[in-house]
């Protein structure tokens, strides 16, 4: 299940916090105060001049429909080769767009990174969902991986098959550093393959 | 499709991934057009057998009747259908093999 930015922060924020509490207590569970609290003072002040890590910045309402625009016009052409059959991945991870210069996106921490990878994944879930036509998994997933390359954000698009009864059913989402971005579906998938389009625009098959 | 000999190799095309899902069956995923195919048993031995190196047509059947019980013109011949049928959806591809 993907997670949000949110939680992310959220995480984040807990582990910059650590030691924040308060007053150690005392190697017996009394509470009592000991000599180790002024130290603690000068640790909580450090901690309040970093201010809490902000792994994924809020978007103006301009940036969301920057956003929503760009994933529109990759979803359209994606759909369309789709649905004619002509799904090509490895010619469409290949046609990639490349930034002429590193984008901020490829310099960010691993942290924010994963961050701004889970709020582009939910994104593109919201932004398809509002449209009249359906998208696949597998539209959906390329829109995202194709999103995430323009940014330097490295992610894997995998492809899992299994059985429903005599029925055969196959399944695509979109990880990013092993975490799904995307609805991964049922647990007893088998992956089928797995396409990892890295952060230098280069990309590679598994099986 | 081309005629099928003995000596025509034959090696799975890279659009083509393919991953055993259990009893014996194997998915395989053409990428160039989103298709899936799903193939028996014996196709998965052939198709084990294909994906650790090319080998002509004979080599295969030799290899199944060694696994299996079955004669080897039986399996020569179906070994040439399915061959054909791989190649007809472009799963592999087939060259012509230099005498053994």
């Amino acid at each position: 299940v993907a997670f949000s930015s949110r939680e992310l922060a959220v995480i984040e924020q807990t582990m910059s916090g650590h030691g924040e509490a308060g007053p150690p207590e005392a190697a017996d569970g009394t509470g009592a105060r000991v000599s180790r609290w002024p130290r603690a003072i000068s640790t909580r002040r450090q901690l309040r001049r970093e201010r809490p890590v902000q792994l994924a910045q809020p978007l103006t309402p301009a940036a969301k429909v920057r956003l929503a625009t760009e994933i529109v016009r990759i979803y359209v052409p994606t759909r369309a080769r789709i649905a004619c059959n002509r799904l090509r991945l490895l010619e469409q991870v290949k046609g990639l767009p490349v930034a002429q210069a590193p984008s901020r996106s490829s310099q960010l921490s691993p942290g924010r990174k994963s961050a701004q990878a889970a709020r582009l994944g939910s994104t593109v879930e919201r932004t398809l969902d509002l449209l009249p036509t359906d998208s696949s998994c597998l539209t959906r997933s390329v829109v995202l991986a194709r999103l995430l390359s323009r940014r330097g954000i490295e992610s894997s698009l995998v492809i899992g098959v299994g059985s429903d009864g005599d029925s055969f059913i196959a399944h695509a989402w979109v990880e990013h550093r092993g975490i799904p971005l995307l609805d991964p579906g049922r647990d007893d998938l088998t992956r089928l393959v797995q396409l990892d389009v890295l952060n230098d625009h280069k990309h590679r098959w598994r099986t | 499709m081309a005629n099928l000999t003995g000596s025509s190799i034959v090696a799975p095309r890279p659009n083509a991934v393919a991953r055993e899902v259990g009893d014996g069956v194997t998915v395989i995923l053409d990428l160039d057009d989103g298709v899936y195919y799903k193939i028996d048993a014996v196709g998965t031995a052939v198709w084990t057998l294909l994906d650790i190196r090319p080998l002509t047509i004979e080599e295969i059947t030799h290899a199944i009747v060694a696994e299996h019980e079955v004669e080897t013109e039986d399996c020569r011949r179906d070994v040439l259908a399915f061959i054909d049928e791989m190649a007809t959806a472009g799963l592999v591809e087939v060259g012509d093999g230099e005498p053994r």
